[in-house]
């Protein structure tokens, strides 16, 4: 085994961790802020992991963006050739703003419920609902 | 509820396993590998590719060429969402008195000391200039107009940190200004996409295309790179990302006395 990928299955491990403490959070927590941060926490591991899959395991991987304005042949194959894969960045770059603008929306229906019921947390907002 | 807890924590730790086992045996056994897949290949060597200009892009950043033009159609739906996620936020915190919100229109009593004031004014300076670069510069350069929205989100939270809400209002980024900032961001991204449709080109179409008698958006305009129609929709979606972050800050920065005042007419009324 490279020492790259003894890398990359620690970071898998750290992933799955961090992973399987967010759905806990998410799951668990009463407090709706802090499902909040547990959900955004989620998203942010689903990103990095996604980042993690299009890594090239090359000691000097190039970022996706060409060096030169006025490219030869060669160098399009060099740059092809040590690259790390653009499209789980361009996945990523869409999801963060999108995942800000629903924790914002969120965050917002979260406000609305304290106004509401005078409390954030959901068990003692069900038993105001009377449910 | 005690009982229900024991019934759910060996529930998710089965699903997290479940998940971590599909993933692994999907992509652990060959990705990240020294090698990548053939669509993330295609994309490397065709997006710049000066000599065979079938599929290029004209671009040297691929990510903005592959966000904008090889899934443009996603990336204009995922702006809709971000739109719509906005439009979300305003109805949920609208005010049935709209003259409510002048109340924060007041003198600010407890500034902060000197320091943390000039010192903001110039970081939001910056702030503000780099986030015009790197959308600006998007197409050559890491960046684009995603990034640089978010970049831009910062100056009104710091703005409304170290002075007030007024202060930005003053600064004249309005809410009414942002929503027709933000609805500009997004025709002028409407219209890039639709003008191909009038040449009978395709839809999105960035480049030229032997199959299509559209000629194709300028690459460069004397001294500067515009890379096609990744340029214009790099503009169009700063415009609907920054202006909608600031709408979301503003709205978010309203005292809560003015929702209680809000609600109190409601009440009276009924």
């Amino acid at each position: 085994m490279n020492p790259e990928h003894v890398v990359v299955l620690y970071l898998y491990a750290a992933l799955f961790v961090v992973f399987g403490i967010s759905v806990y959070g998410i799951v668990i927590k009463p407090h709706i802020v802090k499902k909040l941060i547990a959900l955004s926490i989620l998203g942010d591991t689903a990103n990095t992991l996604i980042i993690l899959l299009g890594y090239r395991t090359l000691p000097k991987p190039w970022p996706p963006v060409f060096p030169e304005l006025e490219p030869s042949l060669e160098l399009i194959e060099e740059f092809t050739k040590l690259s790390v894969d653009p499209l789980p960045q361009v996945l990523v770059i869409t999801a963060i703003v999108i995942n800000m603008a629903v924790t914002a929306l969120l965050a917002f229906l979260a406000i609305q419920v304290y106004r509401l019921y005078g409390t954030l947390d959901f068990r003692k907002v069900l038993k105001l609902r009377g449910w | 509820m005690k009982g229900v807890k024991i019934l759910f924590i060996p529930l998710m730790g089965l699903v997290v396993i479940l998940i971590m086992l599909i993933l692994s045996y999907g992509t652990l056994g060959y990705s990240p590998a020294e090698y990548i897949r053939s669509l993330g290949e295609f994309l490397l060597r065709q997006s710049f590719n000066v000599f065979e200009k079938e599929w290029w892009v004209g671009s040297p950043e691929v990510i903005t060429a592959t966000l904008w033009d090889y899934r443009g159609l996603d990336t204009v739906y995922e702006t809709t969402v971000f739109y719509l996620a906005v439009i979300g936020c305003v109805s949920v915190f609208r005010l049935l008195q709209p003259k409510l919100a002048e109340i924060t229109k007041e003198k600010e009593e407890y500034a902060l000391t000197v320091i943390v004031r000039v010192a903001t004014k110039i970081v939001l300076a910056v702030i503000i200039l780099i986030s015009i670069n790197i959308a600006l510069h998007g197409h050559i350069t890491p960046g684009g107009g995603f990034q640089a929205g978010s970049a831009f989100a910062i100056a009104p939270l710091l703005a409304i940190a170290a002075f007030s809400r007024y202060f930005v209002e003053k600064m004249g980024l309005k809410i009414n200004l942002s929503h027709a900032l933000r609805s500009l961001g997004l025709i002028i991204i409407a219209l890039v996409a639709l003008l191909p449709l009038f040449y009978f080109g395709y839809l999105l179409q960035n480049q030229a295309k032997p199959w299509s008698p559209f000629p194709g958006y300028p690459i460069e305009v004397s001294f500067l790179e515009l890379s096609g129609s990744l340029f214009h929709f790099d503009i169009g979606e700063y415009l609907n990302v920054a202006m909608g972050f600031l709408a979301i800050f503003l709205l978010l920065s309203l005292p809560e006395r003015v929702f209680k005042k809000d609600m109190e007419v409601v009440k009276s009324e009924s």
